[in-house]
């Protein structure tokens, strides 16, 4: 089961360094990118 | 909309170990201990071999979970980032993920997060020139 989403970022191409982004990502900011705030769990 | 990000924690600092984050998706909790296979600037790919599965958040099982994100030049001169989750389960485990609409959950997950961390990174370059701005200039 494989799924992929594209979007785009107001930024100039090159400009964005995704392994600094992702290993520099604190504990609230991963939260903060919750998909939906469940109610149900 | 039974999706959410609970908890993220870095292995090993700087040398990049891991990747340990809790995530519920569709009523499924998923523990995802990730390993980096690649991490460029322009791309990112971590393998979790043996998350753990708790469906309808009690009955365990172990899955495989690939994330991936990348990032692309568009026509237009800004970036383009995709966000891919692929997941492998054992059979008992496909089943019932099938009865609980577990590709949708997922579907809509990938979306949202991949709109999140976005959102993130753009703030975060938003931030940066920000402080490029503010900082003062060396008197000459």
């Amino acid at each position: 089961m494989k799924f992929s989403y594209d979007t785009l970022i107001d930024a100039a191409p090159g400009s964005i360094d995704l392994g600094e982004w992702l290993f520099g990502m604190t504990d609230e900011e991963y939260v903060a990118c919750s998909p939906v705030t469940a109610r149900w769990e | 909309m039974f999706s959410r990000h609970r908890a993220m924690g870095i292995n090993g600092g700087s040398a990049r170990v891991g990747v340990v984050n809790v995530e519920s998706v569709g009523g499924v909790m998923m523990i995802q201990h990730y390993r980096p296979e690649v991490v460029r600037p322009d791309h990112v790919k971590l393998v979790s071999d043996s998350s753990q599965a708790y469906l309808l958040h009690v009955f365990p099982a172990r899955i495989r979970v690939l994330w991936e994100m990348q990032t692309f030049a568009t026509a237009n001169g800004t970036t383009g980032f995709r966000g891919s989750v692929e997941v492998t389960m054992p059979l008992w485990v496909r089943l019932l993920a099938a009865l609980n609409c577990g590709s949708y959950f997922l579907k809509r997950h990938v979306i949202g997060e991949t709109a999140g961390f976005a959102a993130n990174i753009a703030a975060k370059i938003k931030q940066a020139r920000s402080a490029e701005t503010r900082r003062p200039t060396a008197a000459a």
